[in-house]
């Protein structure tokens, strides 16, 4: 095995902060003098692409073919899903082929999937731990529907679907390989019990309450600084307003394709309560009512207006 | 196997037990599927087989159980095997795919997943005929070497083009990916000198930038350099096999000879294929400029 450096996962559902969080390290970084003004801004390229492409390889998440293919020697796209699942867990972290920064990987899998054997379908060997970021699964609801231009009871489903998972089509290629997450609760729990390696869950909600406090415990976690100015400034400069403006500035959207719209969009917590229906709300809060509660989210179905 | 052909006809393909395979040091570019040194590369591919290539002239291969089948060997003997093979023999191997049309070549080159042969398949439909796709041998002196004739397409893009995947054969048993070859294909036979190379990247109709949608050279020397370095066929297998002086020299020298430009696919079969009409890829490369 060639030489390891230190790593850490970035875990969530989609439409949780992920991306929010990978930008302010980004911006941390490059504050701590860490990195170059030239890596935040590819960062928020990826990132912008991400949005738009939905498919993309950001060189940084752990679906990423191309990275699989380099670990495994092999194009993965010859593998079925199955065989491939067994095989991820394996891909060692061995120091980035070129100059890609490789140490904060995003990752949407759950930790285990059906086809992974009992072991996880994410390398853990030498990783120093996960971020867990979760958010309230009525408000990801809302997010996956403007994200996917689904209307908000696919996303409903989609929460509550066992089988659920990102590229999951084996007849078509694609930049990133399947990523089964299961449920909502199946995600979360799937993370937050593994006992490989070490957890730091954040909740999208606290992280928009209480930024400093939020975001210096992901800095200390990553080993980054934690320098009370430092912090602060890369919480100003990273968010959701400058982000969107960020994302105007560089993009200007003017054809969207297919109503998709801006990643950066609204940022708030509480629209799942405003948009989804009482009905859909009871739902998710019926089958995901013991990790809701066990993750400080208050179970309480909004009287109809 | 032509590519091979024009260096040394003689290669051995064989069944070997792995057991009498000497034991490697482990080398810095290793993966827990790949150990490699000098002229030897060892390839596993989990439940399925190991492949030990040597010396630039030889594949041996082990099944690894009696469930697995020839076509499962040979899609990954034909594929990986056969590029670390060339990549022993000094031979500069690009990802991506290469056409012919005119007696002049072009190479499109793009990641895992980036359109390659579903782009390829829509030029062989616009009179273009297939060198060689997923890698593409390129000698020293700039010529393009016929590959192994065969194409990889996905269910959904065969269907988009009209064909029934029922009627092809998948590359693996249950897989929704097949094999277009034969009378499938319209191939060229012969090196063809390499006019042009492309980096695919998929197009999306809201980018701000105005040549977004525009072939588009690149002409700084840094950025060209660095682009086909990352183009290169398996750079792992470059790096782990002792190859990254030759290839280096190789690649500096096509970067000089041959333009490089991005090809701005359009999304979606019909829209690439209409788009594609309008190009003149033979020398699109070298008149658009930035």
């Amino acid at each position: 095995m060639s030489e390891q450096e230190p790593y850490w996962y970035l875990a969530s559902y989609p439409k949780s902060g992920n991306t929010w969080c990978r930008v302010f390290i980004t911006e941390l970084r490059r504050l701590a003098g860490f990195d170059s003004e030239e890596a935040t801004s590819a960062a928020l390229q990826e990132e912008r692409k991400l949005r738009l492409n939905r498919d993309l390889a950001t060189g940084s998440i752990v679906s990423s073919r191309h990275w699989l293919d380099d670990q495994l020697g092999i194009d993965s796209s010859d593998l079925s899903w199955a065989e491939l699942d067994k095989m991820r867990g394996r891909a060692g972290h061995q120091r980035a082929l070129y100059a890609e920064c490789l140490r904060y990987h995003k990752v949407h899998d759950a930790f285990l999937t059906a086809d992974s054997g009992g072991r996880p379908v994410v390398p853990v060997e030498s990783c120093r731990g996960t971020v867990v970021v979760i958010r309230h699964p009525a408000d990801v609801a809302v997010s996956l529907s403007h994200f996917f231009s689904w209307p908000i009871e696919r996303c409903v489903a989609f929460l509550l679907d066992e089988q659920a998972g990102l590229c999951r089509s084996s007849k078509r290629g694609g930049q990133q390989v399947r990523q089964f997450m299961g449920t909502w609760a199946n995600h979360v729990q799937s993370w937050v019990d593994q006992q490989l390696i070490p957890v730091l869950l954040l909740r999208y909600e606290d992280l928009l309450a209480k930024p400093n406090a939020e975001f210096t415990r992901l800095a200390h976690f990553l080993d980054l600084p934690t320098d009370e100015a430092l912090i602060s400034e890369a919480v100003a400069n990273t968010r959701f307003d400058k982000l969107r403006a960020k994302e105007e500035e560089e993009g200007g959207f003017r054809e969207k394709p297919e109503g998709c719209e801006r990643f950066f969009r609204s940022g708030r917590s509480g629209e799942g309560r405003e948009q989804l229906t009482a009905a859909q709300i009871l739902q998710l809060e019926e089958a995901f009512s013991e990790t809701l509660i066990r993750f400080g989210y208050a179970l309480n179905t909004p009287v109809t207006a | 196997m032509d590519a091979l052909a024009g260096a040394d006809p003689l290669i051995a393909i064989e069944p070997e037990e792995p057991n009498c395979w000497p034991q490697l040091e482990p080398g810095p570019h290793d993966t827990p599927f790949l150990q490699m040194a000098r002229g030897d590369l060892r390839l596993t591919v989990d439940d399925i087989g190991c492949f030990r290539i040597t010396g630039g002239e030889r594949i041996a291969w082990h099944r690894l159980h009696s469930g697995v089948s020839d076509q499962d060997i040979s899609t990954f003997l034909l594929g990986s095997a056969v590029g670390a093979l060339l990549i022993q023999r000094g031979i500069l191997v690009l990802h991506g795919n290469a056409l012919e049309k005119d007696g002049k070549a072009i190479v499109c080159m793009g990641h895992s997943g980036a359109g390659k042969s579903t782009l390829a398949y829509a030029l062989m439909q616009q009179g273009w005929r297939l060198l060689a796709d997923d890698l593409v041998a390129v000698s020293t002196d700039g010529l393009v070497l016929p590959g192994i004739p065969r194409i990889k397409l996905w269910h959904d893009a065969a269907k988009a083009f009209g064909l029934d995947p029922d009627c092809l054969p998948p590359i693996r048993q249950g897989m929704h990916k097949y094999l277009l070859m034969g009378e499938a294909l319209q191939r060229a036979p012969q090196s063809v000198r390499l006019q042009a190379m492309y980096l695919i990247h998929q197009h999306r109709p809201d980018a701000a930038d105005p040549d977004a949608g525009q072939i588009t050279r690149i002409t700084s020397q840094k950025t060209a350099a660095l682009r086909l370095r990352n183009q290169a066929f398996r750079p792992r297998f470059v790096r782990g096999l002792g190859q990254e002086g030759p290839n280096f020299m190789a690649l500096a020298m096509l970067q000089q000879r041959v333009p490089m430009a991005t090809l701005p696919l359009p999304q979606g079969i019909a829209a690439m294929q209409s788009w594609l009409q309008e190009q003149d890829l033979l020398m699109a490369a070298e008149l658009v400029t930035p």
